[in-house]
C-alpha cells in the first residue's frame, strides 16, 4: 500500500531554479550525483553546501549503525510530513538494491512497531526530541542509556534527528518538487544504472574516524559544537555556522534574531542566552531584545526583519501546506535571496535548538 | 519408478502448499490494507469530532498525552439573539447558517494559532498556548478574536444576499493558569483544559452585552498584549463566581 505521505498536499516552488555550475559540481564531487534540490537553493551557496556537508552519511557517525540512521531519517521526515526528503529516504533504499515491496515492508515494520527493544528506544527518542514540546533532556538520554546505547551513540541519534530536521524544512518550507525523485527509482534508466549509481554513492558515503577541533569553539553554539568534540561532526557544523553567519544575504542582526525566536518558541533558555551576547554585539540591549520577542514585532525593526520574525516561529511545528502558504505570503515582501537564507537560518536553528537541549548538560 | 512417482508427488505436494501459502500472503496483504485503510478512514472521521491537531497528537504520543498545569489564554464566543434567530428560521437553514458561523470562526481562530476545543451549543471555546508552548499566546487570541470578527462581517454579507438575518458574536479572552490533557470517562475522555481561567472568559464573555462591545478581555491578556492594539477600558463590574469586580477592556482595532 503506498505511504500516505506520497499523497501529502505540496504547493509550487517558491524559489526560482537557477543554474550554478560550481555549485553543481561542488555537490557531484562531494556526493558521486547530482541533487534535485541544488538549482532551488543556488540562491544562497552556503546553504547548498550545508546540505552536503552535514549528511550524516558522508563520514560522519563513527559509532552508529548506518541502518538504524537511516530508520530515524524515515522516522523524523514521517514527523515532518516531508515528502522530498521521504523520497530521498526511499530512493536511497531502492537505489541500494531494496524493490518497492522490500521498502513497503520496512514501512509496514515501522507502522507495526515491529522492531528491536533498541531500534524502538532510538526511535521514540527521534520522535520526541523532532517534536521538542518540551525538549528532550537527561531523563531522555537516560532512556537511551537503559536501551543500550553509549554516550557517543546518543550524541550520533541527536545528530541524525537534528540533520533531518534541518534537512526537512529546507526542503519542505519552499516546497522543493519531490515528484522527480518519488518517480526516479522507477524509470528505465535509472534500474539500468542502479549498481553504478548504488557503487558511485557508496564510494561517497561510510562511516567516519575521529578528529579532533583545531581550536575551541567559539560563538553562540560553541557548546553544542564542543559536545562533539572528537567527532567529524564538529568541525562540519562549525564550518557550516562560519559559512552561515559570514554570508552577506542576511544581516547577522536578523540571522541572530531568527535563532532568538525559534530558542523562544521552543522554550530553548540555553540557545536563548547563548544568542543574546551576539546580538548585544549588534547593538540590541537586553530591554530591547525582550521587547523584540515579546511581540515579534518593534519600530527598531527593519523591514526584511518585521517581514521574516512572525514567520519564524511558523516554522517550529507546522504542516507542509500551512508553512508553504504562509513562505509563499513572505515573497512579495522580500527577495528570493533573502527568503533562500532565512529557509537555511531558521532550518539550522531549529535543528541546533533541538540538538543543544540533547546533547549540552544543563549547567 | 516407485522413486520417480515418489519424487514427482512430493513436487506436487510443495508446489500446492507454496501457492496456497502464496494465495494466503496475498489474503494477509489484502487484509492488512483493508486495516489500514479503515485506520485511515477512522482517522479522518476522527478528525471531524476532535481538533485535527488533537488528533495528531494523540496519534504521535498515544499514551503520553498526561495532563499538566499550564498558562493557557482561552476564548469563549456566542452568538447574540440566538434564542430569536432558532425560533425565526427552519431547522435545516438553521442548521445550515450555524455550520457556516462555526467554519468561518474556526478557520479564523486556527490561522492564529488557536484550537477549538468545543461547540457549547451556539459557543465556542478555544485554547491558545494549551498544546504546544506558545509564549505570544495572547497576542494570537486577539489577533483571532479582530479576525473572528472580520469574518463575522463576510459571513453576513453573504447572509444578506439570501434575505437571511445578520449574526452578531460577543467574545471574551482571559489568560491563567489549569489542568491541560485528557480528561473524562472511562468511555468518554477528551483534550480538555480545565479550571477558572475558562470559567471566566464565559463570564468575561457574557460582560459584552452589559458594555454593548463585540470583544473584552481581561488584565491579565492586556499585560501581555503589544501596544498597537486599539483597547477602550470598561468600567469593573461583578461577575458570577469571582470575589472581585473585574476589569476588562473593549479590543477595538489594531493599528499594523
Amino acid at each position: 500500500m503506498p505511504s500516505p505521505l506520497l499523497s501529502v498536499p505540496w504547493e509550487e516552488c517558491l524559489l526560482p531554479p537557477r543554474r550554478d555550475a560550481a555549485l553543481e559540481s561542488f555537490v557531484k564531487r562531494e556526493m558521486g550525483v547530482d541533487s534535485p534540490a541544488t538549482p532551488y537553493l543556488a540562491a544562497c551557496p552556503w546553504l547548498v553546501r550545508a546540505m552536503v556537508r552535514l549528511s550524516y552519511d558522508r563520514g560522519l557517525l563513527i559509532r552508529l549503525e548506518r541502518e538504524l540512521a537511516d530508520l530515524i531519517a524515515l522516522v523524523v521526515s514521517q514527523e515532518h510530513s516531508c515528502r522530498f526528503c521521504y523520497a530521498v529516504s526511499r530512493a536511497m533504499l531502492r537505489i541500494q538494491g531494496m524493490s518497492e515491496a522490500r521498502v513497503e515492508e520496512l514501512e509496514g515494520r515501522l507502522a507495526r512497531s515491529e522492531l528491536t527493544a533498541r531500534q524502538n528506544a532510538a526511535l521514540v527518542f527521534a520522535r520526541r526530541m523532532s517534536r521538542s514540546a518540551p525538549p528532550v533532556g537527561a531523563a531522555d538520554r537516560a532512556r537511551l542509556a537503559e536501551a543500550g546505547f553509549g554516550a557517543e551513540e546518543i550524541r550520533e541519534i541527536a545528530y541524525v534527528v537534528s540533520f533531518v530536521a534541518f534537512a526537512n524544512r529546507v526542503a519542505t518550507i519552499p516546497a522543493i518538487p519531490p515528484q522527480g525523485l518519488e518517480k526516479m527509482p522507477d524509470r528505465w534508466l535509472t534500474r539500468l544504472l542502479r549498481p553504478l549509481i548504488a557503487k558511485t554513492i557508496a564510494a561517497h558515503t561510510g562511516p567516519g574516524t575521529p578528529v579532533a577541533l583545531s581550536a575551541a569553539p567559539q560563538g553562540p553554539h560553541a557548546r553544542v559544537i564542543g559536545a562533539f568534540d572528537g567527532s567529524p561532526i564538529a568541525p562540519a557544523l562549525s564550518r557550516v555556522l562560519d559559512e552561515a553567519w559570514t554570508s552577506p544575504i542576511l544581516t547577522r542582526r536578523c540571522k541572530a534574531l531568527l535563532f532568538a525566536v525559534v530558542a523562544q518558541a521552543l522554550d530553548c533558555r540555553m540557545a536563548a542566552s547563548a544568542i543574546a551576547p551576539l546580538l548585544a554585539a549588534e547593538g540590541l540591549a537586553q530591554g530591547e531584545l525582550e521587547k523584540v520577542l515579546s511581540h515579534l514585532d518593534a519600530p527598531l525593526l527593519t523591514p526584511t526583519e518585521r517581514a521574516l520574525l512572525g514567520f519564524a516561529r511558523e516554522t517550529v511545528w507546522y504542516q507542509p501546506a500551512s508553512i508553504q502558504r504562509r513562505a509563499r505570503a513572505l515573497r512579495d515582501r522580500i527577495s528570493d535571496e533573502e527568503l533562500t537564507e532565512a529557509v537555511g537560518v531558521l532550518s539550522l536553528a531549529n535543528a541546533l535548538c533541538r540538538l543543544a537541549a540533547a546533547v549540552v548538560e544543563e549547567p | 519408478m516407485t522413486g520417480w512417482l515418489a519424487a514427482a508427488l512430493a513436487v506436487l505436494l510443495l508446489g500446492a502448499l507454496a501457492a496456497a501459502q502464496r494465495r494466503r500472503l496475498r489474503e494477509l496483504e489484502a487484509r492488512l490494507e483493508g486495516n489500514a485503510v479503515e485506520l485511515q478512514r477512522l482517522q479522518d472521521s476522527c478528525a471531524r469530532f476532535a481538533p485535527l491537531r488533537v488528533v495528531d497528537k494523540l496519534v504521535s504520543e498515544g499514551a503520553e498525552v498526561v495532563p499538566e498545569r499550564k498558562v493557557v489564554t482561552a476564548l469563549f464566543a456566542d452568538l447574540v439573539g440566538y434564542t430569536a434567530l432558532s425560533e425565526r428560521l427552519e431547522p435545516p437553514v438553521l442548521a445550515r447558517v450555524l455550520n457556516g458561523y462555526f467554519e468561518c470562526v474556526s478557520d479564523a481562530i486556527a490561522e492564529h494559532h488557536g484550537y477549538v476545543s468545543t461547540f457549547l451549543g451556539d459557543g465556542i471555546l478555544a485554547y491558545f498556548g494549551a498544546l504546544e508552548p506558545n509564549p505570544w499566546q495572547c497576542n494570537d487570541a486577539a489577533r483571532a478574536a479582530l479576525a473572528m470578527r472580520e469574518a463575522l462581517r463576510a459571513y453576513n454579507g453573504r447572509l444578506a444576499a439570501e434575505g437571511l438575518p445578520k449574526l452578531a458574536i460577543g467574545v471574551g479572552l482571559h489568560r491563567g493558569p489549569g489542568l491541560a490533557g485528557m480528561i473524562g470517562s472511562r468511555e468518554r475522555r477528551e483534550f480538555a483544559f480545565v479550571g477558572r481561567t475558562v470559567n471566566l472568559a464565559a463570564r468575561v464573555q457574557s460582560l459584552t452585552r452589559e458594555h454593548g462591545v463585540d470583544i473584552l478581555l481581561t488584565e491579565d491578556v492586556r499585560a501581555q498584549l503589544e501596544p498597537r492594539f486599539a483597547l477602550r477600558e470598561m468600567p469593573p463590574a461583578e461577575v458570577k463566581g469571582f470575589k472581585d469586580k473585574v476589569r476588562t477592556f473593549a479590543l477595538t482595532g489594531f493599528s499594523g
